[in-house]
């Protein structure tokens, strides 16, 4: 059963002299738990599709229905509350709030959604990730493949149904990237979360179920990924 | 241009923002100190002036019967700048004031008298029949709008003690504000053809005044001066009025001078210090390419020139103009009521700009150091925070609230003490201007001065001295006085319009028996015993050396010469006032026995409480001697007496009617009371009455009360500007670190808002932020402000001789402040939030 559906998706930016077709009718279905990499060339529009999904751009034309319910349709603030819920983001750079310590960073959507954190899960996350010691730690304190496990941590405390992650290992080595992959599809697999990785890096697709080609816009190619083998 | 300039030059225009407000920085911080300077270099030129007037000249020190070898002596001395002479020639016979008929020299009356004159009309005296009169001269005889060329008959004595009667030609006239000493009479100018024509009936020989061109240290330079003289020469130095008194002013304007620059220092830095952060990377990579920390400075400081050498001069120049407008309220403000003086002085424009260029480098230096000192590294991983705490004191829980609170105090400590300085330092400001504003009470001060009436008359008449004190060379003789004011002019003040009632007080001299209880008082006032002169044997006068003086001093408060020169003052007041106020003293007056003239009170604005133990009086008045039980002391009470006795004696305050039965009164004092609505009326009619009387002066309480009211206006407007910008400085800071602040964490907050925190959660947010640093502060002023406020309003009451203080809290106009103060903090972030919230979350995620 699909849990994200895109209906003849467009995101179009008009300026006086062009338009730039960033997403030009993408249309797709992804199950639940399926771990699903997006790759194309910078530049193809395989961001502008991921923010799409996660409702932080509002499309030109085109729906993203997720679970059900139609994202768009909402208003800004049921958006939000929906992506707390429902959502969760690992950014290329981190995007911690500096401010918060690393276990502040990883329960702040649930504490912003007024629920309890699950202290027992946080803390199982913490040592599944390797970063049980940095606890307290403030982000600055932190190395970047700590900090992208951190924000993974954070995108997981909520138990969302999706997992939408851009560039997750953009900024890191190939070691510490190879790491990060694998406790994305663990974490997925051992929670049953729908995983979409946007990524460039064509090497990536072997941790997939299934991988997406899009080039300027478009889904070029749709096939099974070798995560399954 | 090199690179470091063109680079410089670059970050300069692509900041036009950030430039405009530190521009605004610059030109306010630069404004309000030479404002500041100009304010109080014109109040020193005031009083250096106003000295000069009292003086009435110039000259520092009078060298007197000179010889002509030493005139020429001190032309030839290099410390000398002017040498003038003058000559007495004759006396003027009675008038109220001693005039006497001078011959000045050019040298003399351009350089020494003319600087202490105002409004001179016509020239010096050329003909033998040409005289130059002050207005009081002329006032005295009736002439209120003189003419040159006019005629004006004089009686003068010459020195062989003849009258002689003669008319002038009025060759021109002045207004002279310099109160009459021996050694400077009031001169009344005449030629020099007369005083040949008088030949050896001139009164004095010549005497010689001296400027020095440097008056830092006069008592040097003049005893370097009479050392320099062939022989010694009778000496009379001029008083400096005013030595010393400026020191509090000068505390006061060096302090808000600091306070400015402080201000102004907070607010440049902390704008640099936002712009350096946003480039941060910027450096980061110039020192990756090479660039030196050197020229890192370099490059932040020039971004700060290229702003100082618009906004200073700007600020140095609409300061000028500022200043001939508003300088002399100020001066008014502080009292100055003789002529002001603008000072345009060239120390004032350099000083405040080289302060303004210094407070900006300062500011840009500090910056530029954390620009030159960040690693390529650091600057990439750059993000506002300067946190380095290992564990965080309290626990946010997503809360807004907590987390706004995280912001405030855990973020960047140094800014958040730069923002809390500033409004803390603009608000205590403001409060010390309010408290001190809101209690100057003009009705209070009017008070004062009237009571509950709204006219006082005072009469004092020309053979003062003598019906005053009541000696006349023997040691009790009474003169029968003027009676200027009596029943008739009495009744016509009753019959003012809307006339209520009317009070005097009468006069009288008296001659206190000398008891040794008297001596701790009368050794009290012996610092109002002014130096004397000696007359040595060859007809010369000098000054009394200290041991003379020391020796004159103890002479007059010894009790041999105490008992026969122990003359008094005696007022008469009205019984029923006295009884009005019995119970002030304790015991409470006997006001039967005060009736019966056996009860008086002493009356001294001097050591009062010197007199607290003497019991029992001895009067003799000139219809007999008579005991009285002294009652208390008073020293500002029915109709302002005031006075302290003639050579130690106290002034004595006795039934009216008892007074004028035994003794030669005349009415010194009549206070009127009017009804309101008819005030106008009455001063008119009043003024019409003593017009062409130059015995009588009197006060109206609308015209003071139009003054205080002004003074009070004056000062608000001027306080309440210089709090204002301050203020305004204080709140700029804190508008634009907001404000820049939150720009600048525009990818945190939009990250925040990915993660789900909704915008009215980050605004919430943003909000408890802003009032944090509101409430911190207002809190901080509650404290720490009232307490400096009210600390400085009680050093202006204890410093304020005029009563017009009477502490007033300004509760609601805090309150105004404090929600006005709460408003800004309040909607800053959100203003700031909005704008940035413009673009989509995606947008603010892309930005670097």
């Amino acid at each position: 059963m699909p849990i994200l559906i895109t209906q003849d998706l467009k995101k179009h930016y008009i300026s006086e002299s062009s338009t730039v077709r960033a997403l030009d009718g993408v249309s797709m279905e992804i199950t639940a738990g399926e771990f699903v990499a997006v790759v194309g060339m910078s530049g193809s529009g395989k961001s502008t599709l991921l923010h799409m999904l996660g409702g932080l751009d509002r499309p030109t034309e085109g729906s993203v229905i997720i679970d059900g319910n139609e994202i768009f349709n909402m208003n800004e603030n049921e958006l939000t509350k929906f992506r707390r819920r429902h959502i969760g983001f690992v950014f290329q750079s981190y995007n911690l709030v500096p401010i918060l310590s690393v276990y502040e960073n990883i329960a702040l959507p649930i504490e912003l959604d007024k629920r309890q954190p699950d202290q027992p899960f946080i803390d199982e996350l913490l040592d599944m990730l390797g970063i049980t010691d940095k606890k307290y730690a403030m982000p600055n304190q932190l190395s970047g493949g700590q900090q992208q496990r951190v924000a993974i941590a954070r995108a997981l405390a909520a138990k969302p149904a999706i997992i939408l992650a851009d560039e997750p290992t953009g900024n890191l080595d190939s070691r510490t990237s190879r790491e990060v992959l694998d406790l994305l599809k663990s974490t997925s697999k051992r929670f049953n979360q729908t995983m979409v990785v946007i990524t460039h890096n064509e090497n990536i697709s072997r941790f997939a179920n299934r991988v997406i080609h899009i080039e300027d816009g478009k889904i070029t190619d749709d096939r099974k990924g070798r995560g399954d083998e | 241009m090199n690179k470091k300039t063109s680079l410089s030059t670059r970050i300069f225009r692509a900041n036009a923002k950030r430039n405009g407000l530190i521009f605004v920085a610059i030109l306010l911080t630069t404004f309000m100190i030479a404002s500041s300077l100009s304010v109080a270099m014109s109040f020193l030129a005031t009083l250096a002036l106003q000295n000069v007037q009292r003086n009435a000249t110039a000259a520092h020190v009078h060298v007197m019967h000179v010889s002509e070898r030493a005139v020429t002596q001190l032309q030839g001395m290099e410390s000398v700048a002017s040498v003038g002479l003058a000559r007495r020639a004759a006396d003027v016979v009675f008038f109220a004031d001693e005039f006497t008929m001078i011959y000045y020299d050019a040298e003399y009356w351009q350089y020494h008298k003319l600087p202490a004159l105002l409004d001179v009309q016509g020239r010096l005296p050329q003909a033998v029949n040409e005289i130059m009169l002050s207005r009081r001269f002329l006032f005295q005889l009736a002439i209120s709008e003189p003419m040159v060329g006019m005629d004006v008959t004089i009686n003068f004595w010459t020195a062989n003690g003849q009258e002689h009667q003669a008319v002038f030609v009025l060759s021109g006239y002045y207004t002279s504000l310099g109160a009459a000493s021996w050694h400077e009479p009031l001169g009344v100018p005449v030629s020099a053809a007369f005083l040949y024509a008088l030949g050896d009936n001139a009164i004095s020989s010549t005497r010689a005044s001296v400027i020095f061109h440097n008056d830092r240290n006069l008592p040097q330079s003049i005893s370097q001066m009479q050392n320099a003289l062939y022989r010694p020469f009778s000496l009379h130095t001029n008083s400096d009025f005013n030595a010393g008194s400026p020191a509090a002013l000068m505390a006061i304007i060096a302090v808000l001078i600091a306070l400015l620059m402080i201000t102004g220092f907070l607010l440049i830095y902390n704008i640099l210090h936002i712009s350096v952060a946003n480039d941060i990377r910027l450096y980061g990579l110039l020192k990756a390419v090479g660039t030196t920390p050197i020229q890192i400075y370099g490059i932040v400081i020039v971004q700060a020139v290229i702003l100082c050498i618009v906004a200073v001069p700007l600020g140095v120049g609409l300061a000028a103009v500022a200043s001939l407008a508003f300088v002399p309220m100020v001066l008014q403000i502080l009292g100055v009521q003789m002529t002001l003086v603008v000072s345009l002085s060239p120390i004032i424009f350099v000083g405040a700009a080289l302060l303004a260029v210094l407070t900006t480098f300062l500011g840009s230096l500090s910056c530029a150091k954390k620009a030159a000192r960040i690693s390529p590294i650091e600057a990439t991983r750059y993000t506002e925070q300067e946190l380095n705490k290992k564990r965080v004191l309290f626990p946010t829980r997503g809360r807004p609230f907590l987390m706004a609170m995280r912001n405030i105090f855990f973020r960047n400590k140094k800014r958040m003490a730069t923002v809390f300085i500033s409004l803390f330092f603009s608000s205590v400001l403001f409060m010390t201007v309010a408290v001190i504003s809101f209690s100057m009470d003009a009705e209070q001060y009017l008070d004062g001065i009237f009571e509950e009436n709204n006219f006082s008359l005072r009469h004092w008449p020309r053979d003062a001295r003598h019906v005053v004190i009541g000696r006349h060379d023997s040691p009790i003789t009474f003169n029968e006085p003027v009676r200027h004011i009596d029943e008739a002019y009495l009744h016509r003040l009753a019959s003012l319009p809307g006339f209520i009632s009317l009070r005097y007080v009468t006069r009288a001299g008296g001659f206190l028996t000398y008891t040794d209880a008297f001596l701790p008082y009368a050794r009290g006032v012996h610092d109002f015993v002014f130096r004397s002169t000696i007359v040595e044997a060859d007809g010369t006068t000098r000054l009394m050396t200290d041991a003379e003086h020391a020796e004159q001093v103890a002479r007059i408060t010894s009790p041999e010469w105490l008992r026969p020169n122990f003359h008094t003052t005696v007022y008469g007041v009205c019984v029923d006032e006295v009884y009005a106020v019995r119970h002030i003293f304790d015991p409470p007056i006997d006001i039967d026995a005060f009736a019966r003239g056996e009860a008086a009170l002493f009356s001294s604005n001097r050591n009062p409480h010197l007199l607290e133990g003497i019991g029992n009086i001895e009067l003799t008045l000139s219809g007999g001697t008579f005991d009285f039980e002294m009652a208390g002391v008073t020293s500002r009470m029915f109709g302002d007496i005031r006075a302290f006795g003639f050579f130690g004696a106290p002034a004595i305050i006795v039934a009216r009617p008892f007074l004028e039965e035994h003794a030669m009164t005349f009415i010194y004092q009549v206070d009127i009371r009017v009804y309101e609505a008819y005030e106008p009326l009455a001063l008119m009619e009043l003024e019409a009455l003593t017009e062409h009387d130059a015995e009588i002066l009197f006060g109206a309480r609308l015209i003071e009360r139009v003054g205080v009211q002004s003074m009070q206006l004056l000062f608000w407007a001027i306080g309440g500007s210089v709090a204002g910008v301050i203020g305004l400085t204080g709140l700029l800071n804190f508008i634009n670190v907001m404000s820049v602040g939150i720009m600048s964490r525009k990818k945190e907050l939009a990250a925040m808002e990915s993660i789900g925190m909704t915008k009215e959660q980050v605004r919430d947010m943003l909000m408890f932020e802003g009032a944090g640093y509101g409430l911190v502060v207002l809190a901080t002023a509650a404290v720490l402000g009232n307490l400096i406020a009210i600390g400085l309003f009680n050093f202006v009451y204890n410093a304020d001789g005029t009563g017009i203080f009477n502490f007033q809290y300004p509760f609601v106009l805090f309150v105004i402040m404090a929600m006005m103060i709460v408003a800004i903090c309040l909607y800053t972030p959100l203003i700031a939030y909005r704008k940035v919230n413009n673009a989509t979350i995606v947008e603010r995620l892309r930005e670097m």
